[in-house]
């Protein structure tokens, strides 16, 4: 399957996950947010199996492990978690239960799009607040991880800052929603 | 104002809104009415990947999965299951089972698996003069299995959720996953008579030549269960040295993925992680205030005067599941159902084991179910058929697989049997 936008071949995938809807006509903060979240993902995911590769050997070699390794490794899969989620949010790809969006036009859809793109940007909004409390909470119990000593709070803070691209995502796709609409009935 | 807002989320997920919005907004209400802090909404998030030791191999087998989807690995293992069952009546159509379950069990029942080898074998089953409606049905219903197979991602997510051990549902899921591919294969078998398919002839130098094309990927499942059930690694380690075999095999040995592609591959695979990941978190928040308004309690009060023994018990969770599935993807059922049912099973004598595999068997079939089930939307964009050709084409198929969830459900044995056997903790 070719990628429409940008040519880019991808074997079997709905889109090209690089440019879908990101590339032409994007705004500033998608760009920039795009490149980061494909950028800590690559490497997130790499120093995972990094990280439990390097436990594996120094286990088995030198009867030893990293200290804090698993507590890392955790952490890790926390920020694939939110940066995955903030991509699925770019490509429209979350899951959802599509009842009745199968059924009606395209014109009626674009109408509930925006609809449940405002309503999703508020419940994200909300959910932010509340990972705002939760780490606001940690950063005044001033915890560390065993690994580097980290504090925890600054391994948190993906979560309020995850729910943030989410919930302007949706904004974004609400507004680019309404702006079609507007559009078309000017013409 | 309570049923109100319940309505208005309700409606909106109808509408179209992700899983893990409405999961959350449900939680938001209950937490607000109940003047807990929405701190809660995330702290249980944070708990669970801040603990959870097996977490991080969904991440990790989703990744190797692609890799594998991506590369050719597809046309190789459909070569050797040719060369080794095209020679039965209904063989291809076997074939088409085998392979879909082997992706399955890799992707996770994404809808990969019907996007991968769709391609791949529909054509080739019309060719072979099987019947249209038959294909589809076969593609269709085969997209989900494999689900009960290791390292299979809801699997480990049944585990996680339900804190049962994940090694024994690996084990228990076998003869069960191998029931299903039987008894469809059976009915390929009886189409494949009707319908005067091409037969191959048998031939030991093409077995041998597949084989060899295929070894590296054939041998994934042997190093998945000798790993983990030699002892020698964990479960996150046995992700870990697939993911790096993964690499090794498609990028230096055969060269199919260029070291460019991989930022794309794991985009995509990271995509689907984030979505299951982020619905997990909602779900934990929801979860730990049902459990608080002692949800479980409740319903499972309700039930003992109705509901006295097990097996009347086992038919109305059948129906309860199949109609989850109807609606529900498998991981926000997953995520949802498990920790509610939980509880309840337990209380009539089932065991959990054999909960997750009578659950995620519902599922599969949930998986190919009218009206919303995931496969037939995935075929009819894939196949280019209109979704109400796939609900007739899939009728046969659901039959042959309620037909087996009868069987895995009243038959504990099916699933325990393997775990006692050999002892699995």
């Amino acid at each position: 399957m070719q990628c429409l936008k940008c040519g880019n071949d991808f074997d079997h995938f709905y889109e090209c996950p690089l440019c879908a809807e990101v590339w032409r006509e994007s705004s500033l903060f998608n760009r920039v947010v795009t490149r980061i979240e494909d950028l800590l993902l690559a490497l997130f995911l790499g120093l995972m199996v990094v990280m439990v590769l390097l436990q594996i050997l120094m286990r088995n070699f030198f009867q030893s492990g990293i200290l804090g390794g698993d507590d890392l490794i955790r952490h890790l899969v926390l920020w694939i978690a939110f940066i995955g989620a903030g991509i699925a949010t770019r490509s429209r790809s979350h899951v959802k239960i599509d009842v009745i969006t199968n059924f009606v036009g395209s014109q009626k859809k674009k109408y509930l799009d925006v609809a449940v793109s405002l309503f999703s940007a508020v419940v994200c909004t909300i959910l932010m607040v509340a990972a705002i409390q939760f780490v606001h909470i940690e950063f005044q119990v001033q915890a560390h991880s065993q690994f580097l000593n980290l504090p925890v709070w600054a391994l948190q803070v993906i979560m309020p800052v995850g729910y943030l691209v989410i919930a302007i995502r949706f904004v974004h796709n609400a507004y680019n929603g309404l702006r079609d609409m507007w559009g078309e009935r000017k013409n | 104002m309570i049923p109100a807002l319940l309505g208005f989320i309700i409606l909106m997920a109808l509408l179209g809104a992700p899983v893990f919005v409405v999961i959350s907004a449900f939680a938001m209400v209950g937490f607000y009415f109940t003047d807990i802090p929405f701190a809660a909404l995330v702290v249980d998030m944070y708990n669970k990947f801040a603990n959870n030791p097996v977490l991080y191999t969904i991440p990790l087998f989703t990744f190797a999965g692609f890799i594998l989807a991506e590369s050719r690995a597809s046309v190789r293992i459909v070569n050797f299951s040719r060369a080794v069952l095209g020679w039965l009546p209904g063989g291809f159509a076997i074939v088409a089972l085998a392979a879909c379950a082997f992706f399955t069990a890799f992707t996770g029942a994404s809808g990969v698996t019907i996007i991968a080898l769709g391609g791949l074998l529909y054509p080739a089953l019309i060719k072979e003069k099987y019947p249209e409606r038959f294909s589809l049905g076969l593609m269709t219903s085969s997209g989900s299995l494999g689900l009960l197979f290791p390292p299979s991602l809801p699997i480990i997510i049944f585990g996680v959720i339900g804190e049962t051990s994940i090694n024994q549902l690996f084990v228990a899921g076998f003869i069960p996953g191998m029931l299903l591919i039987l008894l469809l294969g059976i009915y390929s078998t009886v189409v494949g008579f009707r319908s005067d398919v091409v037969k191959e002839k048998i031939s030991f130098k093409q077995i041998l030549k597949t084989t060899a094309e295929a070894k590296w990927e054939l041998i994934i499942p042997l190093i998945v269960v000798a790993g983990i059930y030699g002892g020698y690694v964990t479960l996150g380690e046995m992700a870990t040295l697939i993911v790096v075999y993964a690499l090794i095999v498609e990028v230096l040995i055969h060269r199919e993925i260029k070291i460019r592609h991989l930022p794309v591959i794991m985009n995509q695979s990271m995509v689907l992680v984030g979505g299951i990941l982020i619905i997990l978190g909602a779900a934990l928040a929801l979860t730990n205030y049902m459990i608080d308004a002692q949800v479980p309690m409740l319903i499972l009060e309700s039930m003992e005067e109705v509901i006295t023994s097990k097996w009347v018990f086992l038919i109305g969770l059948n129906v309860f599941l199949l109609m989850v599935g109807c609606i529900m993807d498998i991981y926000s059922a997953l995520l949802v159902v498990v920790p509610l049912i939980m509880p309840i099973a337990a209380s009539y004598g089932i065991h959990p084991v054999h909960l997750g595999i009578i659950f995620l068997t519902n599922m599969e079939i949930g998986y190919s179910t009218p009206p919303v089930g995931m496969n037939l939307f995935i075929s009819s964009f894939r196949f280019n058929k209109p979704v109400l050709e796939l609900y007739r084409a899939a009728v046969p198929f659901l039959l042959i697989l309620l037909a087996a969830l009868m069987l895995i459900t009243y038959i504990p044995e099916l699933s325990l049997y393997l775990v006692n056997r050999f002892g699995i903790q």
